[in-house]
């Protein structure tokens, strides 16, 4: 099966392939969804984001570089992460499914 | 090559990688205020201690090596640099000096690879790491345990030590090749001294290690102790224990998950308390974390570790302009200010 469209491109945090749901979340909205394996979707991660990493399968950022701490925690935890993906909270919506390359850095459309 | 061109080898290595935009502040906000202060009090009691003590005592007087590392790039270069532009006290030559005296303690510290210059970060000798490899107490029955709880520990280090200084309650050690397809990691966690900086701190064990065994051959690690591999981290197998007097005690499951829940409540709580900090103490609590480095090389030569009140009238006079920003313009530096910053031969601008 080929890939979808490529929606955006971002700098591998950590590598690995993996489909989901994208999970949007916040400074002010830092809601834990009722089934694990989502896609982390934020500007950027805190210390405070801590549960949602650990509950999710993938990890995208929209700022911050391979040293930032969404990078490290995926690092840890062992799952696919992409950071500094510019415009990544515009381009993508929450509960989209996609399919997230962190070894390429690209976030593919699943259909 | 000097052992001062190495070591901005190392530092240019680390600096390559893109930088995040971190919590709660980089160096800058927190360390513009202070950092001539806090470099002044690290080479008095760095040049005390040289003085009166072996180095093998004054390197000892740090728990990590990274921590040398850390302040070497953190306050000590910088700050003395602008010592020198500013008063000519210490000279630029004895800046040079007194890094290459600093990089000297690493050796002794690190002495297998103390600049990471082959992305390496190796303090446990080969006996120790075969005891480690042929024991039967490495698990493999709770891997996700083991991922949750470096994961936990790594924020609760970043939340009470903020990202600027964590390596004063962490440490990544290894990679140490156990096998052509197989390397070990080493984490280790110091919360001994949290409650010098920090009122609460929670019920977290003071000294805990963890030993992580991947199927992997490539992971490296630099001098800013970035982790970086080519390939997916596999997790084989763990090992954590809690450290008491040096004597290590393997922690059970049961013991495991009550520390992940305490990391990560502590964690929560503290980024809260943090954030509704006012900013000039967010910058105070930045100071004792920064004074809090050399805590061991104060003790040593018998002096108080934490910041004078010329620090808080420092932070008082110029806290909120270089926490918002209003003092300079806050461009991005190159890769080649980055190494003319942390250069001790060359004067600051």
């Amino acid at each position: 099966m080929g890939e979808g469209k490529v929606l955006l491109k971002g700098v591998c945090a950590n590598k690995g392939v993996v489909e989901g749901k994208v999970h949007f979340a916040s400074d002010d909205n830092l809601v834990l969804p009722k089934e694990n394996g989502f896609i982390l979707l934020c500007n950027q991660t805190n210390p405070a984001y801590l549960i949602l990493l650990m509950r999710s399968s993938g990890v995208i950022t929209e700022t911050g570089g391979i040293v930032s701490h969404a990078a490290i925690v995926s690092r840890e935890l062992g799952i696919p992460c992409i950071v500094g993906a510019k415009d990544a909270t515009a381009v993508l919506k929450h509960g989209q499914k996609i399919k997230l390359d962190a070894t390429s850095g690209a976030v593919y459309e699943c259909p | 090559m000097s052992v001062l061109d190495d070591y901005i080898e190392s530092v240019r290595i680390a600096y390559s990688k893109p930088a995040g935009n971190n919590w709660p502040a980089r160096g800058r906000q927190l360390m513009s205020s202070y950092i001539k202060l806090a470099a002044q009090k690290q080479f008095a009691v760095l040049e005390k201690a040289r003085e009166r003590f072996s180095k093998k005592e004054v390197a000892n007087a740090f728990w990590s090596a990274t921590q040398i590392r850390y302040i070497i790039t953190g306050e000590f270069v910088v700050g003395l640099k602008l010592c020198e532009r500013d008063f000519k006290d210490p000279s630029l030559q004895k800046v040079a000096e007194s890094t290459e005296y600093l990089l000297s303690l690493l050796q002794e510290k690190s002495s297998k690879d103390y600049l990471c210059l082959g992305g390496k970060n190796n303090l446990l000798t080969k006996e120790k790491v075969e005891e480690i490899i042929n024991s039967d107490s490495l698990r493999s029955d709770s891997l996700q345990q083991a991922k949750m709880l470096s994961a936990s520990l790594a924020s609760f280090s970043w939340a009470f030590g903020y990202d600027t200084h964590f390596p004063n309650f962490m440490d990544i050690h290894g990679p140490y090749a156990v096998s052509s397809d197989k390397q070990l990691l080493v984490r280790d966690y110091n919360f001994e001294n949290l409650n010098l900086v920090w009122e609460k701190t929670f019920d977290i064990p003071k000294r805990i290690r963890i030993y992580l065994l991947y199927k992997n051959s490539d992971i490296s690690i630099d001098w800013e102790l970035h982790t970086e591999t080519l390939s997916e981290f596999i997790l084989e197998k763990f090992k954590a224990v809690e450290m008491i007097r040096g004597e290590e005690r393997e922690l059970s499951l049961d013991e495991i998950s009550k520390i992940i829940d305490v990391a990560s409540e502590g964690t929560m709580k503290q980024v809260e308390y943090v954030n509704a900090l006012p900013v000039l103490d967010k910058i105070r609590k930045g100071a004792l974390l920064s004074f809090l480095q050399i805590k061991g090389l104060a003790d040593l030569v018998g002096e108080d570790w934490k910041p004078s009140a010329e620090v808080e009238q420092a932070i008082l006079q110029r806290g909120e302009d270089v926490w918002f920003g209003r003092t300079s313009s806050p461009k991005k530096p190159s890769s080649d200010n980055w190494l003319a910053t942390f250069d001790p031969r060359i004067p600051k601008e």
